[in-house]
Parts: C-alpha cells; structure tokens; sequence
C-alpha cells in the first residue's frame, strides 16, 4: 500500500524538493504552505505521516503540531519535523508539542525516505 | 533523484524564490523605516532569510548559507527584542540585503563566493564588532565607540592597526583599554585577539556614522541591538486601517512569460480579425440583417474584453519600483545632505511588466535631480519660510486609458532667468529671445543642457534630462513639466497602458496608408493660404512654416518625406494634422485623407528591412493589408533639435 504524506512548508523549493523525493520513493504526497493551511489540507486527509517545518507565517510548527495533536483522528499520526534548526531545546519544545521525530535540512533524500518508512510503515 | 535536470528546475524555483525573498525582505525594512512596521515584519524579515538559508544549504552555496545564517542571528536578536530596530540598524539592514542580493545573484550565476578572499565581506561574523553608543543628545559633539574585534582576527590577516588610525583622522580620541578583556596566564592563546577598546571621538557625529557605515559596507555587518537609538521621527503617508491590516495573499500560479507573450500576440492576431471580419461585411447584403450584426458587435466586445484581460496579465504593480524609488531618495538625501520625506501614493496602479522595468532608469536620474537640484538645502528653506525638510511626492494614477507617474518637489522650482542664460551662452537659443516659461522649462530637456552650479556626483553623471526624454518616447510616454517659483517642479510621465496595442489615426497619403499614434495628434485643420509662411534657405529650396495659433511651426509634407511623390506646391485646403511634444505644437503634417481612428496592433520590423527614422513598427489592417507606423516626432528634422527650435516664437521670425 503506497503512503500517504502531508507535507508543511512554507518555502516553494523545498516543498518542491519533499515532493520531488517522496514521489520518486513512490510515496503520495500533499503540500501545504504553512500552519493554518495544513490544517486545512487535514481536514480531508487521513495521511499516515506529517512532515512540518518549524519557521512558517500565519501558524508555526509548534502550533501546528500542537493543533494536529488536539485532533482525535491524528492524536497518532507520526509528525516528523523537517527544519534548519537543531538546538536541543527547540527539539524538546516540538517533543513536547507531540512531534515523532526530527530531521534537520538539507535532508539526505535517502535518509528522509527511510525515517517515513520507518515512523509510518 | 540527482537527474541533472529535476535539478536544474528545483534550482531555478529556489532562486525564483530567493527573488520574491529578497523583496518581501527590501519591502518589510521599508515598511520600518517608515515606523509601519510591527513585530510580525520583523518575524517575516527572519522568515525570508530563513527560507533563502535553507534553500542555498540544500543547493550547497555555502557563501550564502553562511551569510544568511549570520544575518539571521542577528534577527534573531531583533526578534527577541521588545523594541523595533532603529533606523541605523535598518539601514545596516538595508546595506546587508543588498549584499544577500549579491550573494544570490553569485549563486545563480555559478559562482558561490565561498571560503574565497571574500569571506571578509561575505560572512559577519567575521567582522570585528562594532558599537556605538551615541549620548542622548542627537547633535552632540562626541561619540563613543566600543571596539571589540573578533577572536579570530588576525588569522584572517587582519589588524586593529588602521581601524585606530582611520578613527584617529576623524577626530581627537581618547582611547581605553578595557581592562576586564584581559585575559589570565592561564586563559591566554597567544593566536587569539582578545582585546577591547573604548573609544571617545570628538568630532561631528556624521562622520563617524559615515565611517561606521564604510566599516560595515567592508566587513559587513556588525550591529549593536542592546542600544537604542531613538528614530528621529518620520513622516508616514497617510492610510487607512484597511491598507494597515495583512492583506489576504491571492492564489497565484506561475507561468513563464514567453507563453503570455505568445497569447498576447494571438489575441493581437485576434483584434485584427475581427477587424478584417467586420471590414468585409461591409457593403455586403449582411450589413443591414439584425443578428448578424448584434453579433458583430458582440464578437467585437469580446475581443477587447480578451485584449484587456490579457493585457491585465502582463501587469504589475509599480510597488517595487517605487520602493526602489525611495530608497534610491533616502540615500541621495543623505549624501547630499538634505533631509527629505517622500511620500508615495498609488503604489497598486499597475502597468505592464516592460514599462516598469524601462522605467526604473529615468526615473532614478529624475529623483536624483529633484533631491540634488530641485529642494535647496534646509538653511535656504527656512529662510524662505519652508519646512526644513523637503517633500517629494511620487504618485502613479489611471488617467483616460493611460498611466500618469508624477514627480513632485516642493523645492525652488526651476530658476528659468538662469536657464535661458544658459541656454543663451551654449547657443542653444539666439540672445534676447523671447520665449514662453513653458518654452523655457522645455529647454530642460535639450541635449547638454546642465543648470546646477556645481556638478555634483549625485546627478551630474553626463546623462541629461533629454535622456530622460528619450527614454520615455521609446516607451511610446510623453514627459511634462510644470513649475512654480518657489513652490516646486513637477514632472508628469504619461505612459500606454501597453506597449503591444497603439490607439491609432490611419491616414493616406499619396494612395499609401500610413499609421500615426493619436497621443501625438492635437489637431486637423484644413491650411488656408494665409496661414503659410515660405522662407528661401541657402540651398536654393524654400521652407515653409505654418501659423498655428501666435506661433509658426514647420510644415511638413508626410508623401514627400517618405518619398511617396514630390512636394504639392499647392497647400490651399490641404490637410494638415497639427502634432504636439511636451503640450507644445511642433509640426503640421500634410495628408491626403483620415480613413479611421482605432486600435492598431503593434508589430516590430525584423531586421532584415532598410530603416527609416520616421517608420517605427508597422501594422496589419482589418483588410489584411501591411501598414506602417509613423513616428511623427522624427519627421522634422528641426524636432530632433529640441523642440524649442522647432516652434520658434511668432516674435522672433515674422
């Protein structure tokens, strides 16, 4: 069974890159393009994994895993963070917020692939 | 997934991106400057540099990664701060984005300036930290410099050296060491720098802002976010709660312009059709049947609906040409030291994507001009009774199917005695003449003609208004001026909506038909005898001059100019379309006949045809037929003088 992805970025070439990868590993993906709009996409979807960024406009990372994590249906649905950041303590913060896992940009596309599968699969 | 090309492409967006990044970014310092911003344009301004880091990270251009990581600290800093920056921390701001653009433009261009002898500029971080406390007192006479190099300053070469002495020419100094930096026997790396000074600079402020600046501009930035200055208060345009609020961003897509241009060329296509189709209904038994007819008219409405959607596409808001506008102001002001508040309004009207970007060059000389010429220096403001410090007004606005950009000071206004000397003593003119102050202010746009005192290096680079000019008649414009002694100068920039369709006069001439630009027509009479004036010249021949209102203005014969036929001897009753430059007649063309007045679509000649001044693109009828587009501005040759010399006042010949 293919996976299916939600991806939040809310830069164009990396949202761009996630989709490029995750289509090549055959993996179905959905993009947003920051918080609120994530939500959004969610409303329709039931993916088996999220990827988000941490600095976006409008609903930053945390607050959108925070929002995710309120929602019955996605109270499991693994979220891996995808960002540039890599301070200890703002990895605890998206840990606390609910987030399964961190990956920090630029991702090996290889690498990102493997954590979907292994988070989701 | 690494196929050079899914690259290439991911590459291009990423710098796409970068583009839109950097404006955002430009548009945000602008927006503090003017004390509009708020603490979420701070958030955006780290959001651009953010995106713009993990982008170049991905791509491997590490220069940039580095660079934007550095400038992001130093947001960071910001953005934990309670206070918004100061306008000395935007302009280094300012000063930073432009290198950021530099960077990326090197990065799209293959050359990532990356652990090259460019690291110096291209990473902060290496700077050596500066500071400077100012007391409370703007205009006091001395300043504090905190000198803290970085550690690892002279592995990369450098020294304190000509820093101590740069500030030592600028003033008389008192130099402290600052003990506490010191370090133990046990702490001290002799590979280190280690030390900090504490400088006190007697001298004016500015220059030693200025070599702030220069010591920023060299090693990048260095900002000191503990210390406030306090923003000397600025003006800001008014606007209403509605502009204020975040403005819902539009769904958009992307499309390459190569395809727009293909469009707009087939609905050109299109717009001719129709016509032709109309044409040949004409005179045929359809002409009278109702439903042919009413859809006729429908299919015209159509087409010109399609024409200005499509037209639509291509245009853009003139926002960040005045955003570069006003900054390109800012900078001028501060060279030149005058204090000048700029106000724009209709920064949303939109014109076509080439227009705008043609129009950056005048318009940059144009404010330069009005900053370094047109408002005088503060202490002469005051004594005329003045607010010290100028306006200038910058205003885009629709008008009856055009665009109108207006350039307004509220300086001096245009010294015309000492125009007219000017013009008299380069012999542009003939002395004591009489000329209108309308004709005076023309004289402006004479080649070579410069009326300040001193050339200054802000504007006086060798390019003249009449440079100015041309660059707006290329763009199919027209230039006006209009100045009040005391009370200011205004240019006005009338401009096509675009530059693919031209409202047109059709006329023949000698059996050819030929197309002329409406804009440039004022009037059509038909010449009686009275009105010619014949001078003989030296060559043999005669010139004839045409009286128009208490003027006389060159006549010329359209047929006999394009080599159509010889000149008609006879003008009684001739046709004569009287065209008008700057507002002000200049010639009287001779024509057979007006066969229509509408829409033409332009279309340029290759190369491969011979040129001739006076033809500038050409045109396809509703009949199918080829027609040619007059440029009427380069039929007199007088016209190419200046258009002083073309219309010369009633007084002075006859």
């Amino acid at each position: 069974m293919t996976l299916q992805i939600l991806a939040v970025d809310d830069s164009r070439t990396m949202r761009k890159m996630i989709q490029m990868t995750l289509e090549n590993a055959g993996i179905e993906t959905h993009l947003a393009d920051d918080g609120v709009n994530g939500l959004t996409a969610l409303e329709g979807l039931e993916p088996d994994a999220i990827i988000t960024d941490i600095n976006m406009p409008n609903l930053d990372g945390f607050g959108f895993i925070d929002a995710v994590r309120a929602q019955d249906k996605h109270r499991k649905t693994p979220i891996l963070v995808l960002t540039t950041e890599s301070a200890p303590e703002l990895k605890a913060k998206a840990r606390q917020a609910g987030a399964t896992g961190w990956v920090v940009k630029p991702f090996d596309p290889d690498k990102l692939v493997r954590a979907l599968n292994m988070i989701a699969g | 997934m690494r196929q050079p090309e899914p690259m290439a492409d991911l590459r291009a967006t990423f710098f796409d991106e970068c583009d839109e990044l950097m404006e955002a970014f430009q548009d945000g310092l602008d927006d503090l400057g003017r004390g509009g911003g708020t603490h979420e344009t701070v958030h955006a301004l780290f959001r651009s540099v953010h995106s713009i880091k993990s982008g170049a990270a991905t791509f491997g251009f590490d220069g940039l990664t580095k660079y934007a990581h550095n400038l992001e600290n130093t947001l960071t800093r910001l953005r934990n701060d309670k206070s918004l920056p100061s306008l000395a921390e935007i302009s280094d701001l300012l000063r930073a984005s432009d290198h950021l653009a530099a960077l990326v433009t090197a990065a799209r261009q293959g050359s990532d300036v990356c652990d090259a002898h460019d690291t110096q500029s291209a990473a902060p971080e290496n700077a050596r930290k500066l500071d400077i406390r100012r007391g409370a007192d703007e205009q006091s006479d001395a300043a504090s410099v905190h000198l803290k190099p970085a550690t690892d300053l002279w592995k990369q070469g450098l020294s304190c050296r000509e820093v101590l002495s740069d500030l030592g020419a600028i003033g008389q100094c008192e130099v402290r060491l600052d003990d506490d930096a010191i370090p133990t026997i046990e702490t001290y790396d002799p590979e280190q720098m280690m030390l900090t000074w504490q400088i006190d600079v007697t001298c004016h402020t500015s220059p030693i802002e200025e070599w702030i600046g220069k010591q920023h501009a060299a090693l990048g930035l260095a900002m000191n976010t503990a210390d406030q200055v306090v923003p000397p208060e600025v003006k800001q345009p008014e606007r209403n709660s509605a502009t204020t609020a975040a403005p819902t961003p539009k769904a958009t897509i992307r499309v390459e312009l190569e395809r727009v241009d293909r469009m707009i060329n087939l609905v050109g296509e299109l717009v001719i059709n129709q016509a032709m189709l109309a044409q040949t209904m004409e005179g045929t038994d359809l002409t009278g049947n109702l439903a042919y007819g009413s859809g006729l008219d429908d299919f015209l409405r159509l087409t010109r609906d399609l024409q200005d959607s499509v037209m639509q596409i291509r245009a853009q808001p003139v926002k960040p040409l005045f955003m570069r506008m006003a900054r390109i102001c800012r900078e001028t002001a501060h060279t030149v030291e005058k204090p000048v508040d700029l106000i724009m309004e209709g920064a949303d009207t939109e014109i076509d994507k080439t227009v705008i970007e043609r129009l950056t060059e005048p318009l940059t000389h144009m404010i330069r001009n009005a900053v370094d010429h047109g408002i005088e220096p503060p202490d002469q403001r005051k004594a005329a009774g003045k607010a010290a410090n100028g306006t200038i007004k910058l205003r885009a606005l629709h008008r009856s199917g055009q665009v109108i950009v207006e350039l307004s000071d509220d300086g001096a206004g245009i010294d015309r005695a000492s125009v007219q000397r000017k013009a008299e003593t380069q012999g542009i003119i003939g002395p004591n003449a009489r000329l209108s102050d309308a004709e005076i202010d023309a004289l402006l746009f004479h080649p070579g003609l410069s009326t300040a005192k001193t050339v200054s290096d802000v504007s006086g680079r060798g390019v003249g208004m009449d440079v100015v000019r041309s660059a707006i008649h290329a763009l199919g414009g027209r230039l006006m001026v209009e100045s009040r002694p005391g009370q200011g100068t205004r240019f006005s920039i009338a401009l096509p909506l675009t530059l693919a369709v031209l409202d047109s006069m059709i006329i023949g001439a000698q059996g050819h038909t030929l197309v002329l630009p409406l804009s440039a027509i004022r009037e059509t009479l038909h010449v009686r005898p009275s009105q010619v004036v014949e001078l003989p010249t030296s060559s043999g021949g005669s010139r004839r001059l045409l009286r128009y209102n208490d003027r006389v203005i060159p006549i010329c014969d359209l047929a006999d100019e394009l080599g159509f036929s010889p000149r008609r001897s006879d003008l009684d009753g001739a046709l004569a379309l009287i065209v008008t430059h700057e507002d002000t007649a200049t010639s009287a063309i001779i024509i057979d006949e007006i066969l229509e007045q509408r829409q033409v679509v332009i279309k340029g000649l290759q190369d491969g045809f011979a040129t001739h001044p006076c033809i500038a693109a050409a045109t396809i009828l509703g009949d199918g037929r080829i027609a040619l587009i007059v440029d009427p501005y380069e039929l007199t040759p007088a016209t190419a003088q200046g258009s002083t010399q073309a219309a010369v006042p009633l007084a002075q010949t006859g």
